[in-house]
């Protein structure tokens, strides 16, 4: 029997069900709203630039070890790292890897090295395939194109020089299950990659100067960089030439000097429409900032070591064990003017006024970093930093040209003047090298200007590597302490292991492939 | 007239308990609820009580001696004499109550009568109690899935703050952890029969408060009429795609007719850390001569001179030369406050039930708190035979204050300070220490600092409400329609000011050593908000035809699902730590991030149950739903399930007189799984890194201002489909002899198409895709007993419940080993101990030239690991699966006895079987600086071959093959067997007589003492063995030990 029913007692709960399903269609359609679906995606010019601006943006993301101390945003790809893994410096935050126990096991930065340029490959691999289907003018492309492959060698570059032979994708993967059968490919068929893009990158980007987007240049550097590496002597000599000769890049001289190569603004800061950069890691407050100030002068997390301080010479161009101006009484007088343009040494001024005084700084070594840090910023934690880390400059150019053409032709009048340059542009003004010196004296003098000329870029560990003196002077190194600590060295260390999860998974796949570093097992 | 005494009474007794507790804890809130109890205390006073007697028998027409006879809510109770016989003044229309051990109990209306005779009926009868089930009611006696309920009463045996704590031990089936004692953020971890999945956040049950999804921990428990788990497919299928991991039926006080009946709630619990590492070495002196010989056996220079220590060995100034013990600045006790204010009552088919609630918490630790207002308001009304509506509403506010990097970061910070130096310097000028001497490494970051100085603030503000209207179509269809409501609004205040810290010894001028780690500097503010509105229709039919009766339900839902954040920050220091605003700091560096996340669903369900003669049951249940989450080709999932059940004692062959009841049932049935992120399967480009999410795409050309980027984070699967979950299930209930109830189930549960992330080669570039790849299986059983009976006087029950679960991950991919010491690896449970084996003590160079090529070139005293393989070198190859990473089996018992006014109850809780990974600060000595404990006086040393204890070391220390490296290999060394046994609970209470009672103008008081925790048994060392698994730091937030008085008034 049907009770006689009020319309009004079923009026509410019709209304639900209206609620409910009125909306019916789009009801289970949920796409995200704060991120570009693939399906719309790489439609126009506009999606690209999204794209390549993501590329870039791994020049300043650096790895996830760093950004763990939730201060920044990286720190210009590892560069500070490089150095506390050379004579140059020393970090207790960075060991067990910095003072020479690598293994497999250790994470942190060496799972870091490993995973964060396969991420930025992977972008640029993306770009190119996805790239060539946007309308858009044929020249443009040409120079998006060029700049991301310029950028995938960069990566490349970087991870032959930290494991020889590595896995070498220049296509999106993922899809096939071949993809997860990859080796690892000889360093030097890489290397063929790396100056295949270089090369595609040198012939269609802009021959101008450097504004934050790579040009001609910049990949000429890095080629140039390529080839030094590689002992091709002559390649290098004659791609550094042309740089000097398209003279589109010259040693500043201007606001700052020296110092102001490092500081975007401040009194000495002379970064913005620098004519010697050819390529930095861009920064900008507050979104995009770098912990350089952080690591350098809050945590103390990376120190100059003495040996470095020591190697600085004197005005009058001679070492200190020989120079009469040199007096260990007061050390920092009448040397390189380099020394305290990098150097934070005790009494300076830093952190907007504080006097430098290494026990309260922590710096077990005695010195700070200066370089890249502006000293009239107050620094506590978290400091937001925005000096652009330089990659690539002019002056590192003249000093390959000296260094390769020295091995082709040993000392002559253009060596020399690419060294006295550097030595002698003005804030440095440095006296020239001695005349008649040999062509193994001259290896020596280029090595040693090298090493103050770029000190805290993150280039020594490198240059060490590729000399072979890294297995002769590492372990000659001691970190301070009461008890100064000695390196370990082992041979094998000139390549760093694959994480072992890199080496499990690939297990994991049956890709027995892929293979570890020789001597980690 | 005892009114205006009374009254004069009550006040006198306010005044006095306001000025304690007041003194206890200075609120204004506190103050404002006791005038509310002196402004509604009259109200209890203008009813008069009236004489009921009546006599007591059973269905056989004995007389029943012994039997309790209370009014309801409040302590008034009497027992019948001999003759049966009762006695007992109450109100004419309140409600008396009659129980009596293996009878079912009763509830009267009295309504004005002044003789109420009484026939109760045999247990058994109890099964015609009513279960809530998915979408309704079920009577428990034609359960055929299983089900298990547990009611308010029994868990407000025990005070929490958040509900969920309460669950511990009273389900069979439901295991929970409680990973810590933070107040506010217990870290709770809920697991029905088992891990089932391994898909990210999928693996908590649902959770249904009165019908809706909902939220248990912003409940007030004292609103909690009962809860009902839901374990096998037969009784969770109709919850469908989140079904998988078991459902929670939580249903809140309703009201019912009689008067107006005002309660009141009060707890007052004295509360301190359950455990705490009262081991570790604050003598100064001797921290510094370990510390020392630590350091040079890891390559590193003695930091401490001869003249340092012998300053401290021979102070006589022992405020500047400390022997500190840094766990007392830090830990502390403390008093928690409860109250509860209830309002019940109901007149001409409305009724009606109010709870306020109130918690005040301050943490053991110091600088961290939780306080919680709750509000919950239950109304129906019965607008004519046919139409019902109600409506139930759930208002919480919480306020929880805590350190930004949390409580294990605080304890760890804390263990890593010296006993060299107090929080702030010797001298009394309140500036902060960072270390003793410059020399020294600094440890971690001054704790007190940052309790003092540093916290994050976040005020929620949950809304939980739902309506419902129900129509009575004809008598045998109705038609039930409930819409409702979750929203959140969570605002978090993050100020990061900027401290400075100083060398112990620093003078009045001297410059600070560094500024304290606050996690960033300047105000962070976040906005994150939820709303989510959930809706229903439903039609039952029921019909009984002859011997044969049948109820069909069929509904449809939706729900939607939308959560959004808003993050402003100011990322430069403020000028002033009292303007706590965004717009009080400069502008410069502000950065604004914002989000939105949602879901939806759609759903069918419907269920037929069938029974013959009562005897032989059947049940049939199914849900399709939809879900936004999937690709539209895999949209749509159907999980059905069937189960049965048979009433043997109902048979003529089973009439035997000690088995009273006997139910044989058994289900199968899938369930499924959605909890895979809001938008698995779309191919999305972000401007935000996957892996750090501190970095994003933006760069910037120009080195002035950012431009937006994007790139892919992750590879993804466009075919993705649901999970399944099949589950097959064989249990019983008994009861025999009147007095024992058993329950007893059997389950396998296999998991299948897990969705889950596989880990693919890092130089594919992207991060791991979400697959439906895998395969788990949990198989278990669960028991449960209880016995009721009395002995005079004396009524007392017992009983227990233990439930074991073995997971098994059948299909994975290959063994994936984690960085923690774990794995993933098919044939084993999921996330195994994967570790070197610790093979004692080296103590000689013999025996290491012997022994197995070890890593890190051993010396005496070094860790031995054991050759796993046959290459006889040490390497990642020679790490093992090592059982213990769930416990065997969880039980728990129970007793409780009452004798006239009193009562007592005792819970014992324990876990056996579960290993725990526990490393770094309290167990390696001088990590971070943190004190070593008493068991490194027995180190190894060349005199004393300890084979448990290696040379004393740092953790890091200096050089490839330092003893650090060595005793930091990731080895069974630091596996502990965390089984336990605990006393829960234990409650003594004394309800006041009812002419006690009246004489205050109560109906009832009831006082009673409570502990909690009291007392572990456990082989764990230092701190507390219940904690969460994947935390591999020995440091963790201590359980909590609660001593506790309360009262329950009822007016």
């Amino acid at each position: 029997m049907m009770y006689k029913m009020k319309s009004r007692y079923i009026l509410l709960p019709l209304l639900a069900i209206v609620a409910v399903y009125g909306c019916k269609k789009s009801f289970l359609n949920k796409n995200p709203t704060d991120q570009l679906a693939a399906g719309t995606f790489w439609k126009t010019q506009a999606d690209a630039d999204l794209a390549l601006t993501g590329i870039y943006s791994y020049l300043v993301q650096g790895y996830n070890y760093t950004s763990s101390t939730n201060t920044g945003q990286g720190f210009g790809s590892g560069a500070i790292y490089w150095e506390t893994m050379s004579d140059n410096a020393f970090s207790t935050a960075f060991s067990p890897t910095a003072s020479g126990s690598i293994e497999a096991t250790n994470g942190n930065i060496l799972q870091d090295a490993w995973q964060t340029p396969y991420r930025a490959i992977e972008a640029c691999n993306t770009f190119l395939s996805k790239v060539v289907n946007i309308p858009m003018d044929a020249n443009t492309m040409k120079k998006y194109m060029g700049e991301v492959r310029f950028l995938r060698a960069y990566h490349y570059f970087l991870l032959t020089q930290l494991y020889g032979d590595v896995v070498l994708v220049t296509r999106p993967l993922g899809k096939d299950s071949s993809d997860y059968q990859l080796p690892r490919t000889a360093k030097s068929i890489v290397t063929d990659t790396i100056i295949n893009d270089l090369n595609y990158a040198i012939t269609n980007l802009p021959d101008t100067a450097y504004a934050g987007h790579a040009v001609k240049g910049t990949a000429q550097g890095y080629l140039a960089k390529v080839y030094l590496a590689g002992q091709r002597w002559t390649e290098a000599a004659a791609t550094a030439q042309a740089i000097m000769t398209a003279n589109k890049f010259k040693l500043y001289t201007g606001n700052g000097g020296y110092r102001g190569l490092f500081l975007k603004s401040g009194p000495q800061g002379g970064q913005l429409n620098n004519q010697e950069i050819m390529f930095s890691g861009r920064y900008s407050i507050p979104a995009e900032y770098s912990p350089a100030d952080y690591l350098s002068t809050y945590s103390a997390s990376f120190q100059p070591l003495q040996n470095l301080v020591d190697d600085y010479e004197a005005v009058d161009g001679r070492p200190i064990s020989s120079s009469p101006l040199y007096n260990a009484a007061t050390p920092y007088v009448n040397r390189d003017p380099r020394l305290l343009a990098t150097v934070l040494v005790p009494g300076v001024l830093y952190k907007g006024g504080v006097v430098f005084v290494p026990t309260q700084a922590g710096a077990a070594s005695g010195y700070l970093n200066k370089k890249g840090i502006d000293s009239t910023r107050a620094t506590v934690i978290g400091t937001q930093s925005d000096q652009d880390w330089v990659y690539l400059r002019f002056a590192e150019i003249l000093l390959t040209y000296a260094e390769a053409q020295n091995e082709i032709a040993g000392p002559d009048i253009s060596v020399y003047n690419a060294v006295n340059a550097v030595r002698g542009r003005a804030t440095v003004s440095m006296p020239p090298l001695p005349t008649g010196i040999s062509q193994d004296s001259m290896r020596t003098r280029i090595r040693h200007e090298r090493r103050i000329e770029l000190a805290m870029e993150g280039q020594r560990y490198f240059d060490l590597k590729r000399w072979r003196t890294d297995r002769i002077i590492l372990p000659t190194i001691k970190d301070p302490g009461t008890i100064p600590t000695p390196r370990t060295f082992p041979l094998r260390d000139t390549l760093w292991p694959v994480p072992q999860t890199e080496i499990d998974i690939a297990r994991s796949y049956g890709n027995g492939n892929f293979k570890q570093t020789p001597g980690y097992n | 007239m005892i009114t205006v005494p009374g009254h004069l009474l009550v006040g006198l007794i306010f005044v006095c308990m306001k000025k304690l507790l007041i003194a206890l804890s200075r609120q204004h809130h506190c103050r404002l609820l006791f005038l509310f109890l002196l402004l509604v205390a009259p109200i209890a006073l203008l009813a008069q009580a009236i004489t009921v007697t009546g006599a007591v028998s059973n269905e056989r027409n004995e007389t029943l001696a012994g039997v309790t006879v209370s009014v309801k809510g409040s302590a008034a109770t009497v027992q019948t004499d001999a003759n049966g016989r009762y006695s007992i003044k109450a109100d004419p229309q309140a409600v008396l109550s009659f129980s009596y051990v293996g009878y079912a109990g009763l509830d009267e209306n009295i309504g004005g009568r002044q003789t109420i005779n009484i026939v109760l009926k045999d247990k058994a009868g109890e099964l015609n109690d009513v279960v809530v089930v998915g979408y309704g009611t079920q009577k428990k006696a034609n359960l055929t899935g299983a089900v298990v309920t547990v009611s308010g009463a029994e868990l407000n045996k025990r005070v929490a703050t958040n509900p969920t704590q309460l669950l511990q031990g009273k389900m069979p089936g439901l295991s929970l952890v409680q990973g810590s004692g933070e107040a506010g953020n217990e870290g709770l971890v809920l697991r029905v029969r088992g891990q089932g999945t391994y898909s990210g956040a999928g693996i908590d049950p649902l959770v249904i408060i009165d019908g809706l999804p909902g939220n248990l921990a912003n409940l007030d428990p004292q609103n909690i009429e009962s809860i009902t788990l839901l374990k096998d497919a037969a009784s969770a299928s109709i919850y469908g795609t989140r079904a998988a991991n078991g459902v929670i039926l939580v249903t809140t006080k309703q009201g019912s007719n009689g008067k107006m009946q005002l309660s009141y709630d009060y707890n007052l619990g004295f509360t301190r850390p359950s455990a705490l590492p009262r081991n570790l070495i604050y003598n100064s002196a001797q921290y510094m001569e370990l510390y020392d010989t630590a350091a040079t056996h890891s390559g590193v220079s003695a930091q401490f001179t001869t003249a340092q220590i012998n300053a401290y060995k021979n102070a006589t100034d022992r405020n500047l030369y400390p022997n500190f013990n840094w766990l007392d600045a830090i830990m502390r006790n403390v008093t928690v406050q409860t109250h509860h204010l209830g309002l019940t009552g109901g007149k001409n088919g409305t009724t009606y039930n109010v709870g306020l609630g109130y918690v005040d918490q301050p943490d053991i630790m110091l600088g961290f708190s939780y306080k919680k207002y709750n509000l919950q308001f239950n109304l129906n009304s019965k607008v004519n035979e046919r139409v019902t509506f109600g409506s139930t509403l759930t208002f919480n506010y919480s306020k929880r204050t805590y350190a930004s990097r949390g409580s294990q970061d605080q304890f760890l910070s804390t263990l890593s300070q010296q006993p060299m130096y107090r929080p702030t310097l010797p001298d009394g000028s309140g500036r902060y220490v960072n270390s003793v001497y410059p020399s020294v490494i600094g440890p971690n970051k001054n704790s007190v600092a940052i309790a003092e100085n540093a916290l994050v603030n976040d005020n929620d503000y949950f809304l939980q409400t739902s309506l419902f209207v129900n129509v009575k179509i004809t008598k045998d269809l109705e038609w039930k329609t409930s819409g409702g409501l979750n929203f959140d609004f969570l605002k978090r205040y993050d100020f990061k000011p900027v401290i400075q810290q100083y060398n112990w010894f620093a003078g009045p001028n001297d410059v600070p050593e560094r500024s304290l780690d606050v996690n960033g500097q300047g105000l962070t503010v976040r906005d994150t908000n939820m709303v989510y509105p959930v809706g229903y229709t439903q039609l039952t039919y029921t019909k009984t035809i002859g011997d044969h009766n049948f109820k069909v339900l069929a509904g449809t839902q939706a729900e939607y699902f939308k959560s959004q954040s808003l993050t402003g920050q100011r990322n430069t220091p403020y000028s002033s730590s009292t303007t706590q605003e965004l717009n009080a700091g400069p502008a410069g560096s502000q950065v604004a991030n914002g989000t939105t996340a949602e879901w939806a669903l759609q759903s069918f369900y419907g269920r037929l149950n069938y029974s013959y003669l009562d005897k032989y049951l059947l049940e049939g249940n199914f849900r399709y739903d939809g879900s936004s989450r999937f690709p539209p080709g895999n949209r749509w999932g159907f999980f059905p399930s069937v189960s049965a059940g048979w009433i043997v004692t109902k048979e003529k062959f089973m009439d035997v007189s000690w088995v009273n009841y006997l139910k044989l049932r058994g289900s199968i049935g899938t369930l499924g799984n959605q909890s895979i992120g809001n938008y698995p399967y779309q191919e999305v480009y972000n401007s935000q890194t996957a892996y750090n999410n501190n970095t994003s795409y933006a760069y910037s050309f120009n080195g002035s201002a950012a431009n937006p980027g994007v790139s892919q984070n992750g590879l993804t699967d466009a075919n993705i489909r649901w999970e399944t979950t099949r589950v097959t299930d064989i249990g019983a209930d008994i009861t025999l002899l009147k007095r024992l109830t058993i329950t007893f189930d059997w389950y396998n549960k296999v998991t299948s198409d897990i969705l889950g992330s596989v880990a693919i080669p890092q130089y594919i570039g992207l991060s791991n895709p979400t697959v439906n790849r895998g395969k788990m299986k949990n198989t278990g059983f669960e028991f449960s007993a209880q016995y009721a009976g009395n002995i005079g006087n004396v009524k007392y029950s017992v009983g227990g419940n233990i439930q074991a679960n073995k997971n098994t991950l059948l299909k994975y991919g290959p063994p994936a080993p984690t960085a923690n010491g774990t794995i993933y690896m098919e044939g084993q449970p999921y996330g195994s101990f994967y570790l070197y084996e610790f093979d004692g003590i080296f103590q000689s160079t013999d025996e290491i030239n012997k022994a197995p090529t070890q890593q890190f070139s051993p010396k005496p005293g070094y860790m031995k690991f054991k050759n796993e393989n046959t290459d006889n070198v040490i390497d990642a190859n020679d790490r093992v699966v090592v059982p213990g990473v769930y416990p065997k089996f969880d039980y728990s018992f129970n007793a409780n006895a009452s004798w006239k006014d009193f009562d007592i109850s005792i819970f014992l809780y324990g876990s056996q079987g579960q290993k725990q990974f526990v490393a770094r600060w309290g167990v390696q000595p001088f990590d971070q600086g943190s004190p070593p404990t008493t068991d490194w006086l027995n180190a190894w040393t060349p005199e004393n071959h300890s084979q448990t204890m290696p040379l004393i070391y740092l953790r890091t220390g200096s050089g490839a093959n330092n003893a650090g490296n060595n005793a930091n290999t990731l080895s069974t060394y630091y596996l502990k067997d965390a089984s336990f046994l605990r006393i829960k609970n234990i409650q003594v209470g004394y309800n006041l007589p009812q002419r006690l009672a009246k004489f205050v103008a109560m109906s009832s008081l009831r006082v009673y003492f409570a502990g909690d925790n009291l007392a572990t048994f456990s082989k764990f060392k230092g701190l507390d063995p219940e904690r969460v698994a994947s935390n591999i730091y020995f440091v963790a937030h201590p359980q909590n030990q609660v001593f506790s008085f309360g009262v329950k008034a009822v007016f």
